[in-house]
């Protein structure tokens, strides 16, 4: 695997990634013999799954496919990078970084390169809009004002920004109301709310996390819970976090976010999308029904990742001998493509918009391209506490949890997610 | 003795010193009377220490707190704000704390962060505080950390290094030893 740092992970341009992607070992279909999340020196570990046709369904499939299921908080960056056919043509595609989402978009060469490269961007114009509030105490987040207005309508995201998971305080609130602290062993002592210790921790306990229900039936405003948690969080140990929010309502009436906190500094951001072209790339040739690839015809999964791997980090895929950085040559069997296009989306992006994302990729499918793939990868805040549904997330040295998806011509699809050291599996 | 000659026999008597056998006044020790004590379970059973419910009422105590106050004036001289903290700490190191305010700040068990209340009973691991709810709560010192409030000065009791009965207190001389970390 190429020892290229990543491109910087966080929003904004802040520092770089600490770590490269990490290498994966490709679990069972059903994530049968993932490695154990929980030892210290357990590989990463990657579930790769090839599901069936999507063709011609809308949206409520997308919903039962397993990234949807995942509702993962804070999604943020898609990723698609579309193969080259055998042909000349090099097709589409988009790819999206992590959090700070890197749009990768392979650009066919065949059909009048300038006319897809607009109709990409208009495809993905619009990712929706963040906020970033300044010293948030999060006692306001448990206010009950806030809980009847966002919590309970729609679903509200929030994530404190440029916290380290491993060292400092954090939360995150979750579309499902559940609203997360992983505090320090101080903080937990000082709080007095009831928690229980992470999974990563060793003998002397370090990190506590405390999970608070907002949407439970005993929270209501004057109950003994409520009032214990609001007076922790005001009066015993006051917790104060830059955050970052986002809400998705359907039926978009009602006070918005901005409104709501005008006392404090709120700013609107919009996702940062680029656009570039790579040229001259070599591209392994997938086949979606061969999940271990043919030795001579389709590359495997894994293959796959790692090429994606190299590509987004700019790492040359010959082998030459003087480079010392990495000896990676694209795996057998690939075509050499003209363009390709990558596309990253960098912000604070919510699951329904990467669903919306996903089938805009589809649509670019409807009319016969010569792209035979694009790849979609999206990935999770490296220093959020939890990675898919509530299962707890630890940085260990990368915080990687990400997941990835090869779209081919005729509406199958490939996922694969992967995770770090210290994690769950995905489900 | 009996068996040598008359001469043999006076010769020694003139000379030396007989021994006859002696029998000493046995002095009967006064035994002391002890003082009848009774045995931890005895005491339990007698409830000498326990309060009833019907008197468990924060307000009652209230004037316990003052003479509290008072008593730790008294011993403080004064409580100036230009004293230095380690003379008031040292001083309280000592003081008997029976009708103290005292707040849990810090603790192992979350659910013991927050209790308030005067301190009623003072016994080697625990205290015995009552609540303004009228509650009576029995707080471990093991692994919490108190925080006491007086005339303006708030002082932390680390518990873990409190373990003693409050008599005996006043006579150890406490030493810096392992950490306060919880």
């Amino acid at each position: 695997m190429a020892a290229a740092p990543c491109h910087g992970y966080r929003p904004q341009g802040g520092a770089p990634l600490r770590a490269p992607l990490p290498r994966m070992r490709t679990a069972a279909r059903q994530r049968a013999e993932a490695s154990s999340p929980h030892g210290f020196f357990a590989p990463p570990a990657l579930v790769s799954r090839a599901v069936g046709d999507v063709r011609g369904v809308p949206l409520p499939h997308w919903r039962r496919c397993p990234a949807a299921r995942g509702a993962r908080r804070g999604d943020v960056g898609a990723a698609a990078l579309a193969a080259p056919p055998a042909g000349a043509a090099a097709p589409a595609g988009l790819r999206a970084g992590p959090r700070a989402g890197r749009a990768l978009a392979a650009r066919g060469a065949g059909a009048g390169p300038r006319l897809q490269l607009p109709l990409l961007k208009s495809t993905i114009a619009d990712v929706g809009q963040y906020y970033l509030v300044r010293n948030l105490s999060v006692h306001e987040l448990v206010a009950h004002e806030f809980i009847d207005a966002f919590v309970k309508k729609g679903s509200c995201y929030a994530l404190t920004y440029n916290t380290k998971i491993d060292q400092d305080n954090t939360a995150a609130l979750l579309p499902n109301g559940k609203l997360i602290l992983s505090v320090d062993k101080d903080t937990y002592e000082e709080l007095g709310l009831q928690g229980r210790p992470s999974q990563y921790s060793g003998k002397k306990v370090m990190r506590y996390i405390v999970t608070v229900d907002l949407t439970d039936s005993g929270f209501h405003p004057d109950s003994k819970k409520h009032n214990r948690v609001l007076w922790a969080l005001k009066e015993k140990k006051p917790l104060e976090f830059d955050f970052l929010l986002a809400w998705y309502n359907p039926g978009a009436e009602g006070s918005t976010l901005m409104s709501y906190f005008s006392k404090n500094q709120i700013q609107a951001l919009k996702p940062k999308i680029t656009f570039s072209t790579l040229r001259d790339l070599e591209c392994p040739v997938l086949q979606s029904n061969e999940l271990q690839g043919k030795p001579d015809e389709s590359c495997s999964t894994e293959e796959l990742f790692e090429w994606l791997g190299a590509v987004l980090n700019q790492v040359s895929l010959n082998n030459k001998s003087s480079s010392f950085l990495s000896t990676y040559c694209c795996p057998q069997p690939n075509t050499m493509v003209e363009k390709a296009f990558l596309c990253t989306i960098t912000g604070f992006i919510i699951p329904e918009k990467i669903i919306q994302l996903l089938e805009q990729l589809c649509c670019y499918f409807g009319e016969p391209k010569l792209a035979y793939w694009l790849t979609l990868t999206v990935h999770g805040f490296a220093d959020s506490p939890v990675s898919w549904r509530e299962s707890e997330h630890g940085f260990h040295k990368g915080g990687e949890n990400l997941y990835n998806f090869v779209i081919f011509r005729n509406l199958d699809y490939w996922l694969q997610m992967a995770v770090g050291t210290n994690d769950d599996c995905p489900p | 003795m009996p068996k040598m000659k008359d001469e043999a026999i006076q010769d020694i008597l003139t000379r030396k010193a007989v021994v006859l056998e002696h029998y000493s006044k046995k002095k009967t020790k006064q035994k002391k009377k002890k003082t009848k004590g009774f045995t931890a379970k005895q005491r339990r059973e007698m409830r000498l220490f326990e309060i009833e419910p019907e008197q468990q009422r924060y307000a009652i105590f209230l004037p316990l707190h003052e003479l509290w106050k008072q008593y730790i004036r008294d011993l403080c001289h004064g409580l100036k704000p230009d004293v230095q903290p380690h003379v008031i700490q040292g001083k309280l190191l000592k003081a008997d704390l029976h009708g103290a305010i005292v707040t849990v700040t810090k603790s192992k068990c979350p659910s013991y962060v927050g209790i308030t209340g005067i301190i009623l009973q003072e016994f080697k691991h625990v205290f015995k505080i009552i609540t303004k709810e009228d509650k009576l709560k029995v707080v471990p010192k093991l692994n919490n950390v108190f925080s006491l409030e007086i005339d303006g000065f708030i002082s932390y009791i680390y518990g873990s290094k409190f373990q003693l009965r409050a008599s005996e207190r006043s006579a150890k001389k406490f030493k810096l030893k392992g950490t306060i970390d919880l």
